[in-house]
């Protein structure tokens, strides 16, 4: 029992970049209807953000988080005004789309490893404190992080379904030429979403960052699980992302405690595949 | 020279892989992002084979074989029904378990330590690589020919009207899954043999062999090339894999310093081109230009008898469009299609009238 229970409990304390970066994944795919492989340079590109403030600027940890989100939201808006939203408007297919994202994918990893070197880069933590949760220990990190999250997985979940930025949002994403005819600008709304979504992938690589080590693939290695998540919980569901991130994130802890974690990856991803078949057949 | 040798031989294997993908992706649409995983799987049995259970080249290789068609087929059976995006994402999960579980089952792949030494079939001394890199030469130019009939073929054909309307074909009383299914499963399992191939050449083999970029640069290589051109795929590779890895990090004259940056500078400058390419150029270097498709298409418009006798061949070996033809000169003419050499139609002519009229049942019985 106490196996479940620490799974339980590891689980969702680490796995909050998983969140983040699901829900900002699930509403990029929703609106463009395209699995964006370069958003897995967002979560690479936050941490790095992160690691400048903290550590060429000396800033504290905490006051890194927010401008390392929104300078990899910018990010995100630059490689949709340059690249995407120029291809969408080729009428280039969904297929066709992806790989562009790899190409985006594989400028923006290797141009940052032009630039800063390919080494590990270590976050200067604030001093950690552990404390016991129900026999669990848990660090400040770990659960501030996951106040964050949930904070803003309740923003962004009001945002989508509350507000009228929500509304257009899903009405492009529902039928994009009525929704043009009923006077709403495709262009600003794409912005907003993908400078949303850019900014999830940041804090979940400012997070990522602190639980272990900034490098150049980890954003590459999250991606995976992140397209998962957010397919299986249902494209543009916020809430669908957050639910099959956590259970990810549980059967990962599960896994890890009872044998290897790499093979929680590699179960994750078979999981993966067989749900696609069972699904029949759509990705969306 | 030496290492020439082993850098073509090299740039064979991905000129293979590039010709499978072309078939899986340029011919029938199926976007496989996990070549690595299938030509790694290859790689890494032929080398357990030989150096694990100490087996000869060709018993490694068969039973590699018979690994892979199975390995190949589940996974085509999985596929073969799935929409594009939901296949990308399931092979690049299976590219991803592959290199997984190199590592992680060490009793077997020695994990990170690394597997070796996977020798080559017979020991020739210095010529041994020589022949190695014909042999190789051999199959990819059996291969391109192969692809260039396809291309003629109309079992081409079919692959290539799968991709575009899979709905269109599968109305037309084509089994696409099967299509599908048995095409993938070939060069899946091809892509297999390429691995095994290459497992003599690296010699000795380490789990960071099995990295998404191997993936990544034949899919570059084909897109640059053009994907649904029958030179595409080598053309392609010359270009990235020839130009970067052979010429330039190879013979030209680099600092070490700048040696160091070379690696990463290619893989920017692919994606450099991988987008500029998709932008501005999306059907690559060799475009497809197809006279049989536009021949066959004029001959469509024209109709029966002003069809040139190639022309006719041709539509008439077209799955599909041939009934299509006769249907649309029916509906433009009222009469049924005088093409001489259709049998089919020949029956039909008595009761034209019957078949003219809304409800043409009987006619389906009589002919």
């Amino acid at each position: 029992m106490w196996i479940l229970r620490d799974a339980l409990f590891i689980g969702v304390l680490q796995a909050s970049p998983l969140i983040l970066a699901a829900m900002g994944f699930t509403l990029i795919y929703y609106l463009n209807g395209f699995i964006n492989f370069a958003y897995a340079e967002g979560i690479t590109y936050g941490a790095y953000f992160a690691a400048l403030f903290n550590i060429s600027f000396g800033l504290n940890y905490y006051f890194s988080i927010v401008p390392a989100a929104l300078l990899t939201g910018a990010v995100s808006v630059g490689t949709y005004l340059f690249v995407f939203r120029p291809a969408i408007q080729r009428g280039m297919k969904p297929t066709e789309l992806i790989i562009l994202s790899v190409g985006v994918s594989f400028i923006l990893r290797y141009g940052l490893i032009l630039m800063v070197g390919a080494e590990n880069v270590y976050l200067r933590e604030p001093p950690i404190d552990f404390f016991n949760v129900l026999g669990v220990g848990a660090t400040t990190i770990q659960v501030i992080a996951l106040i964050l999250v949930f904070a803003f997985a309740f923003n962004l979940y009001w945002l989508v379904y509350h507000t009228g930025f929500g509304e257009k949002v899903r009405g492009l994403a529902d039928n994009e030429e009525l929704a043009e005819v009923c006077g709403i600008n495709p262009h600003r709304v794409s912005v907003g979403v993908w400078f949303l979504g850019g900014c999830a992938a940041g804090l979940a690589g400012v997070f990522q960052g602190v639980f272990a080590q900034v490098h150049p693939l980890m954003g590459w290695n999250l991606v995976l699980i992140t397209v998962m998540a957010s397919i299986i919980g249902g494209v543009g569901s916020v809430r669908g992302a957050l639910i099959a991130s956590v259970a990810a994130g549980i059967v990962t802890a599960l896994i890890t405690l009872v044998t290897k974690p790499l093979y929680a990856e590699a179960f994750l991803l078979l999981a993966f595949i067989l749900i696609l078949y069972r699904r029949d057949m759509k990705a969306a | 020279m030496d290492y020439l040798i082993f850098s073509l031989s090299v740039l064979l294997v991905y000129v293979g892989l590039a010709q499978m993908l072309h078939i899986q992706f340029g011919l029938l649409g199926i976007p496989n992002f996990g070549v690595v995983g299938f030509w790694g799987l290859g790689m890494y049995a032929m080398a357990v084979f030989q150096v694990q259970l100490d087996l000869s080249f060709i018993d490694g290789l068969a039973l590699t074989m018979v690994l892979m068609i199975g390995v190949s087929a589940l996974f085509a059976k999985a596929i073969s029904r799935m929409e594009g995006q939901a296949i990308l994402c399931a092979t690049i999960a299976f590219g991803a378990i592959v290199a997984l579980l190199v590592v992680t089952e060490k009793w077997i792949t020695m994990g990170v330590v690394g597997l070796g030494t996977v020798r080559y079939p017979v020991r020739l001394g210095d010529s041994g690589e020589l022949l190695y890199f014909a042999f190789l030469l051999s199959l990819v130019v059996l291969t391109q020919v192969f692809i260039a009939r396809l291309h003629q073929a109309p079992a081409g054909r079919l692959l290539t009207a799968i991709r575009d309307n899979e709905e269109l074909a599968a109305s037309l009383g084509k089994d696409t899954s099967r299509v599908k299914f048995i095409w993938f499963t070939i060069t899946a399992t091809l892509m297999g043999l390429l691995g095994a191939l290459s497992a003599p050449l690296n010699q000795f083999l380490t789990p960071n062999m099995l990295v998404a970029s191997v993936t990544f640069a034949v899919w570059i290589a084909l897109v640059l090339g053009g994907k649904e051109s029958s030179l595409g795929a080598i053309l392609g590779v010359f270009l990235t894999f020839g130009l970067f890895d052979i010429l330039i990090e190879t013979y030209l004259p680099v600092s070490p310093e700048l040696a160091v940056v070379v690696p990463n500078a290619k893989l920017f400058i692919y994606g450099l081109v991988l987008v500029g390419v998709l932008l501005y150029m999306p059907s690559g270097v060799m475009r497809k230009n197809s006279p049989l498709e536009g021949q066959a298409l004029r001959a469509l418009r024209d109709s029966g008898q002003r069809m040139s006798a190639p022309a006719r061949g041709i539509a008439s070996n077209l799955p599909g469009l041939d009934d299509l033809r006769a249907g649309l000169h029916r509906f433009v003419t009222g009469t049924p299609s005088g093409r001489p050499d259709t049998k089919t139609s020949k029956p039909s002519d008595d009761d034209d009238d019957a078949a003219s009229k809304p409800n043409a049942a009987p006619r389906e019985e009589t002919s």
